[in-house]
């Protein structure tokens, strides 16, 4: 080795800044952030439906998703710069402050609550047609969010449901909303959560004299009861979160239950939330979404649409896009407000 | 084949394994150190590009070839460094060593990108 490294030295030597320069780009994180177009995602390898309605299906339903890089390299941050295709930034003080944890158990719980909903929209809407088709769920109110100055932080887990709190006077609260209202600055209230395993707890938090606030956040979410829907189904663990790909999946699930293959033997994709009443909702990052569409070759692409004028509508986002892309054929994407306008382009597509 | 084993058998008879394992060592340091920057580059471009994945993947590839044929390449001029009086042919098991290293790199470079990679990313 040694003759080697005495052979090659004077190269070795002259390189040995410049080398370390260039590993500095690679290797340095900067307080920016990227977003790039991922891919098309199947919906079928997220849910598994134990359904069977006799029939091929020909087309696929696939979500799309995209790459957020906080705190790129500068090598990564200046690739990114210069392509069309991706987003680029300096993050704010308060994105800096967010604990990146936190965030990816966040988008892994809307990605798991998305799924309920979707189940639950497409269910219903074939429980119409299909009796033997019955759907259960109930209302809850899960962890969603929690401040660093929250007492208890480690203890108090992402996606528990908040049972109930002893407030002022004895009063048992039970609805979260009514928290502020039965609790006072600087005391210590026993809260009772209940992990996904069915298991209670209760811990004293603090309402925090400096901010007045527990730390708390909590929002109110549709569950489905898995043990007495039909038929059963199977979420896979995937490495993808948020909420976006709620319409394709209602889509995905609606067509393995539907006994007419609705796909016509098309590869769709598409983003958009799904609410409770099948409403279609708002999404980031729709020019990464509609580059990696175009990319992978979908043949259409579904997007929220609920107003021409908004310039943040994702539809009119969706095709400002194009024009910046150079995209010039805009047919493929096809704006929606709801569940039910998915379902009724695909009939009036015909066979 | 028949040349290469005769080549290596002159080789095992002229250095010890010791000396055989050094230069081994020194010349996958020295080109892990050279090519380092290079994959890391690749990788950054494929999370910040992932719609041209395939064609990074390739390139990571050619660079994989290129990799190991630096290995060989740098093991063998080593030995010659070590012992000028060679028997050996260093420079024939050179061309053979890195012919081998570059074909794994391609084979494994075009595995994982076309079967590989379809079957395990989403």
């Amino acid at each position: 080795m040694n003759e080697l490294l005495e052979k090659h030295w004077p190269a070795i030597r002259a390189l040995i800044l410049p080398y370390l320069f260039i590993f500095f780009l690679l290797v340095y994180p900067i307080d920016y952030y990227v977003t790039a177009p991922g891919g098309l995602s199947d919906v079928g390898k997220s849910i598994s439906i134990d359904f069977d309605a006799g029939k091929p299906i020909a087309g696929s339903f696939s979500s799309t998703y995209v790459i957020y890089v906080r705190k790129p390299t500068f090598f990564e941050f200046f690739a990114a710069y210069f392509s069309p295709y991706n987003d680029s930034g300096q993050l704010t003080p308060a994105q800096l402050a967010e604990d990146p944890v936190q965030n990816e158990q966040i988008a892994y719980l809307d990605h798991v609550t998305s799924l309920d909903a979707s189940i639950i929209v497409a269910y219903e809407a074939m429980a119409a047609l299909n009796p033997a088709i019955r759907i259960v769920y109930e209302d809850k109110v899960l962890v969603y969010g929690k401040a660093s100055y929250l007492s208890h932080y480690a203890d108090i887990g992402l996606g528990d449901e908040f049972v109930s709190v002893l407030g002022d006077g004895g009063e048992l609260v039970i609805d979260y909303t009514q928290i502020g209202t039965f609790t006072t600055v600087g005391n210590l209230y026993p809260f009772t959560f209940r992990t996904a395993a069915g298991t209670e707890y209760t811990l004293e938090v603090l309402k925090q004299p400096q901010t007045g606030k527990f730390g708390l956040t909590f929002a109110p979410f549709r569950l489905v009861n898995e043990e007495e829907t039909y038929p059963k189904f199977t979420q896979h663990s995937v490495d993808i979160g948020g909420p976006s790909g709620g319409l394709m999946q209602a889509l995905y699930i609606y067509n393995v239950l539907s006994p007419v293959d609705i796909t016509r033997g098309l590869k769709i994709a598409g983003t958009g939330t799904i609410g409770y009443d099948g409403t279609a909702g708002d999404i980031g990052g729709v020019k990464q979404k509609i580059a990696a569409a175009y990319v992978y070759g979908a043949d259409l692409f579904f997007v929220d649409h609920h107003s021409d004028t908004n310039v943040y509508d994702d539809y009119v986002e969706a095709l400002a896009a194009c024009e910046e892309l150079g995209i010039q054929d805009t047919s493929w994407i096809i704006p929606v407000q709801t569940f039910q306008d998915c379902l009724d382009y695909l009939e009036g597509l015909g066979d | 084949m028949k040349r290469w084993l005769g080549e290596w058998k002159s080789l095992k008879s002229e250095y010890s394994l010791m000396m055989v394992l050094d230069a081994l060592f020194g010349a996958w340091l020295l080109a892990t150190l050279a090519f380092a920057p290079v994959f890391l580059a690749l990788a950054e471009l494929i999370v910040v590009f992932m719609q041209w994945k395939v064609w990074l993947f390739l390139i990571i590839t050619l660079a994989a070839m290129g990799y190991f044929y630096l290995v060989a390449h740098w093991w063998f001029q080593s030995l010659g460094l070590k012992r000028p009086d060679h028997g050996c042919d260093l420079v024939f098991l050179r061309k053979v060593h890195g012919a081998f290293g570059a074909a794994l790199g391609l084979a494994g470079g075009l595995l994982w990108t076309w079967v590989l990679m379809p079957i395990i990313w989403i």
